[in-house]
């Protein structure tokens, strides 16, 4: 087929980067700081929610994508890429399906090896996608990736085949990739017969393609297609994408082979951040692999909203140029400053963002008239608002701390507590529409894109308003998001989003109802405490994006989720009307303790914090 | 490079169009529910042929033609729906010429739009139907034929249902079959002989010249009198025959009874229409392009030579290039009608020569042995069978379309 290249139908589009092209993911690629990290010959695990790119991340370490890139990283990364990627994406007949369609087997170890040839299958299909990759003629006039270009002459094709289908077991009709390529799905296809069998029979014998290890055989092919090809040094990466949807068994295998070191083929996987079966693996002793020795870990998230501003300012110029507007923007002049963007405004105007009719001079105002308990936090800190910015840095150090719950407390806080609009206007502004974004490119670009479109269409800043409708209405997609989200009861806790709504609600109640502090609590630990079953429920809340984690846990050890210091995702804090700020940590049993004891006080407690404010008792 | 002159020709046919009721209960007859969105490529065919066409500058031809049942049941929005987005084709598709011909759907036969002209709608279609041009558009529903030339392929358009509405014996109603009479026979083999040979001719009508039982096992809905029309042209002897058609909503390519000059027929599934609740699985909505080779000069050949492309329309996922196994399959010859037998032996001694123990792409296969490629899928079949199960060669089909991709010579 002829394709007439289409213009930019689906760039910046929100799909899963599953469903995309090689040449769409790499159309509007922008490289994440963790990119570099992926760009080395060790073992790698990309750790990240939903949204958070590990797919795209993956599939930009192909040749057929790095080949259309057309980004100014683009050529550094062809030069420095150390290896020849197989991309393994996530097929349902490898992923949960088989798991499913393989439990009504009565013999475990037949399911076990079925659904290892199932891997191994699909494992095979896409090192023979990887080496037609390589077979692209554009390759040869790429000067950092020529030296993956392959020739493979007809002798040498018949030779791989030859090969492969002695160590893969196939019967070839034609001695060629094509040939291997379609004996591969004819063993696919029986594998899947054979399944159907075995639920009915449990007897039934496997054949002999179905008892080879799936790493071992790939490793071989490797060493023979190197062989062949007369390379004996080419360098290979197994991508492994979307880890949490593969069968336990097979993650925990994959896991495992972490330890290995076969030095010319590096193992890069992606993976939600926490996964109960991996943790438990890591912790089982000295066999377990671990981060910083045996493979780099990799988070795309970030615990403190600054590491996303980068990534976030590049994601935003390359939207703004591919919907047709300037090139090299100051994206303060699209989005403006924002309240929590640290008095970007002041320093610019080099005056002082606490002296008198400044915008934080008229908030701490504000909230002195209606907030007693802020007035007396202010005299016993003897901070005198008139005279704040005359002050040195370490008298104003108190003052800018609380900053953020000053800035939440005023605007939520009325003469009658709680004023019921939801302001999402608190939230606009550059560096806190990045901070709501979370650094995830599907939530950045569901947040931006209108703002975007209403950019290049009146060429000036984009009003308030119109900021605050879009993070309005990406807050509600993230919540159903969530909310889709299965998850099983734990105690009064019914689901992911109930638990989300618990913690959002206690540091609610922590920062606008008590007495004004500057350190309320924000954050939140997973302490010893906490249950297994809600440890699960916790880390679905991770995955899923509700929760972002604060400390470096994966370099620590494995994914642990106990013990970790864990916040709200940003995107949620004006369903809560919380800051933009990380504070003060709190056990996680003690917010649980709080729902209880709060019921056995007031059964209606919980209900009625969670109901609009304006139908709150006054 | 290949001087062969072509005529590139889109086929659609059998878009049963209709309005469906709020009341309406059982079988629509037709993706082409007027009462629904029409702009949804994957929900309306015609809407995901422009897009088809639009991404795919392969998706180009000199004439579109359709071979009636524009409407269902001769609904007069069908019609006009229909007759307006194949004209509409013509400028997608970077065409110069749209040829219609009347099905019996065209035909108000039940009289259920008026209660004497059951030609009304079809007759009151603009542009003019099924060409437009005023004399030719005389022509046609005067001799129920007319004659035209293009790029020197005569096309004779023929109407097989010319007497729906107006046949008196309620046993056997005439709107149940097609039908070309002796006198239209003559007429047309007279007008034929007197404008003499011509490379390539094409006859394009509704209904089956010869019974199709391939589906359903009776089948009494075939053109009357259509073997005689199909042994008269022969015997004309003005040059060799294509014959396109619709109704069966079944494809086929196959050549009529006869000699060698006998013509190829290209019966075309239909464009939109739902299965038949017997024809489920076994009836597709198909699209085609016949790329149709033009012989050099009158008399070059007795068999007109080319190939056809197949889309495959399906709800919900709009048109993709078809496999083999569904309909027509992705693609098929006509017009070599060699022994497959012969020719796998053949094959099988200069290929074991030049290429024992290699494995040669089909494209070159094709290059060596050019019949191949004018194989009809039935003879193609054929040649496979014979060159795997008597010469050992063997066969591996691309993952796509499932086409035959490479071979292996023992």
């Amino acid at each position: 087929m002829n394709e007439i290249p289409v213009s930019n139908t689906r760039a910046f589009e929100t799909y899963n980067a599953r469903f995309l092209t090689t040449s769409e993911v790499a159309r509007t690629f922008i490289p994440p700081p963790q990119y570099d990290g992926l760009l080395d010959q060790n073992h790698t695990v990309l750790f990240g929610p939903r949204g958070s790119g590990k797919t795209t991340l993956l599939k930009m370490l192909q040749l057929s994508s790095l080949l259309e890139w057309k980004h100014e990283s683009a050529a550094a990364a062809r030069a420095n890429l150390p290896f020849h990627a197989i991309f393994l994406g996530t097929d349902v007949l490898w992923g949960s399906q088989l798991e499913s369609r393989t439990a009504a087997i009565a013999d475990a170890e037949k399911t076990a090896q079925i659904r290892r040839t199932s891997f191994r299958l699909h494992l095979a299909v896409a090192f023979l996608n990887a080496l037609n990759e390589a077979r692209d003629s554009r390759l040869a006039d790429d000067e950092g990736l020529k030296r993956f270009a392959l020739t493979i002459t007809s002798e040498m094709e018949a030779e791989i085949a030859n090969a492969l289908a002695s160590i893969w077991k196939l019967t070839l009709t034609t001695r060629s990739l094509l040939g291997v390529r379609t004996a591969v799905q004819v063993q696919l296809a029986e594998l899947l017969g054979l399944v159907n069998r075995l639920r009915i029979d449990a007897k039934v014998e496997l054949p002999d393609f179905a008892h080879l290890e799936p790493i071992l055989s790939i490793t071989q092919a490797i060493d023979l297609t190197n062989q062949s090809i007369g390379q004996p040094n080419r360098r290979w990466a197994i991508l492994c994408d979307e880890l949490e949807i593969a069968p336990a068994m097979i993650r925990l295998e994959l896991f495992q082979l972490l330890r290995s070191s076969a030095h010319h083929v590096a193992l890069k996987f992606s993976f939600f951040p926490y996964s109960s079966d991996v943790e438990v693996a890591a912790l089982s002793g000295p066999s377990a692999p671990t981060a910083g020795h045996d493979y780099t870990p990799l988070d795309l998230t970030y615990g403190y909203r600054e590491g996303a501003y980068e990534f976030c300012q590049a994601l935003l110029a390359g939207m703004i140029v591919n919907a047709g507007g300037p090139e090299h923007l100051d994206p303060q002049s699209m989005l403006g400053d924002g309240w929590f963007d640290g008095g970007r405004r002041h320093r610019r105007m080099q005056t002082s963002a606490y002296a008198p009719n400044s915008d934080y001079h008229r908030r701490a105002q504000q909230l002195m008239k209606v907030d007693p308990s802020f007035r007396h936090w202010m005299s016993q800190n003897g901070i005198d608002i008139r005279h704040i910015h005359e002050m040195d840095e370490n008298a104003q150090a108190p003052f800018r701390k609380a900053l953020p719950f000053i800035l939440t407390r005023s605007e939520f806080l009325g003469r009658e507590r709680h004023r019921s609009r939801k302001s999402f206007s608190l939230y606009t502004g550059t560096r806190s529409m990045f901070s709501l974004s979370e650094g995830n490119p599907r939530v950045f670009i569901n947040l931006m894109r209108p703002l975007v479109t209403e950019f290049v269409r009146r060429q000036g800043t984009v009003p308030v308003v119109v900021q605050a409708h879009s993070a309005e209405t990406t807050l509600h997609r993230f919540k159903s998001s969530l909310s889709a989200i299965p998850s099983q009861k734990v105690g009064p806790i019914r689901s992911i989003l109930h638990l989300i709504d618990i913690v959002g609600n206690y540091f609610q109640v922590e920062q606008l109802d008590s007495a004004f502090r500057s350190e309320p609590p924000c954050t939140f630990k997973v302490d010893e405490e906490v249950s297994p079953e809600l440890l699960e429920l916790v880390g679905r809340a991770l995955n899923s994006g509700g929760f972002v984690r604060m400390d470096d846990g994966h370099s620590a050890g494995v994914n642990i989720l106990r013990g970790a210091q864990l916040r709200l995702s940003y995107t949620l804090a004006p369903e809560y009307k919380l800051p933009l700020a990380t504070g003060r940590q709190i056990n996680l049993s003690t917010i649980v303790a709080a729902l209880t004891a709060g019921r056995r006080k007031n059964p209606g407690y919980q209900q009625q914090a969670r109901l609009p404010f304006s139908a709150e008792p006054q | 490079m290949d001087s062969t002159r072509r005529l590139r020709i889109a086929v659609l046919t059998d878009c049963h169009a209709y309005t469906s009721r709020p009341e309406d209960k059982g079988n629509s007859p037709s993706w082409l529910d007027l009462a629904k969105g029409q702009t949804d490529a994957a929900q309306n065919p015609f809407a995901g042929l422009e897009k088809l066409a639009i991404r795919d500058s392969d998706v180009r031809a000199d004439v579109v033609l359709c071979c009636g049942d524009l409407g269902d049941k001769a609904n007069p929005d069908g019609l006009q729906y229909v007759w307006r987005e194949v004209n509409q084709l013509k400028d997608l598709l970077e065409a110069d010429l749209v040829l219609g011909t009347a099905g019996n759907h065209d035909m108000d036969s039940r009289y259920v739009y008026n209660d004497h002209d059951a030609r009304s709608q079809v007759q009151a279609l603009k542009p003019l139907f099924p060409v437009d041009d005023e004399r030719h558009w005389l022509e046609y529903w005067a001799k129920n034929f007319t004659i035209l030339k293009h790029e020197d392929v005569r096309i004779v358009i023929l109407n097989t249902a010319a007497y729906h509405g107006y046949a008196k014996d309620p046993l056997n109603p005439e709107y149940v079959h097609g039908r070309v009479s002796e006198g239209t026979i003559a007429r047309l083999v007279t007008e034929l002989t007197e404008a003499g040979p011509c490379a390539a001719n094409l006859l394009v009508c509704h209904h089956h010249p010869f019974r199709n039982n391939r589906i359903v096992d009776q089948d009494y809905s075939e053109m009357t009198n259509g073997e005689h029309l199909i042994n008269k042209i022969v015997e004309a002897k003005i040059g060799p025959w294509l014959v396109i058609h619709g109704h069966k909503h079944s494809a086929r390519v196959f050549y009529a009874f006869g000699s060698s000059s006998a013509p190829t027929v290209f019966a075309a599934a239909s464009f939109a229409a739902r299965a038949y609740p017997n024809q489920v699985g076994q009836s597709y909505n198909e699209f085609y392009i016949v790329d149709l080779e033009i012989p050099a000069a009158p008399g070059a050949t007795s068999s007109l030579k080319g190939r056809i492309r197949t889309w495959n329309w399906t709800y919900g996922n709009g048109w993709r290039r078809s496999q083999v196994g569904e309909g027509l399959g992705p693609s098929s010859g006509f017009g070599s009608r060699s022994d497959p037998a012969e020719l796998a032996t053949t094959m099988a001694g200069t290929m074991g020569g030049s290429f024992k123990g290699q494995t040669v792409s089909w494209k070159q296969v094709e290059a060596s042995f050019p019949a191949v490629r004018h194989l009809i899928p039935e003879d193609l079949d054929a040649l496979i069978h014979h060159l795997t199960q008597f010469h050992s060669f063997g066969f591996t089909r691309d993952l796509d379309r499932k086409e035959i991709a490479e071979v292996q010579v023992p």
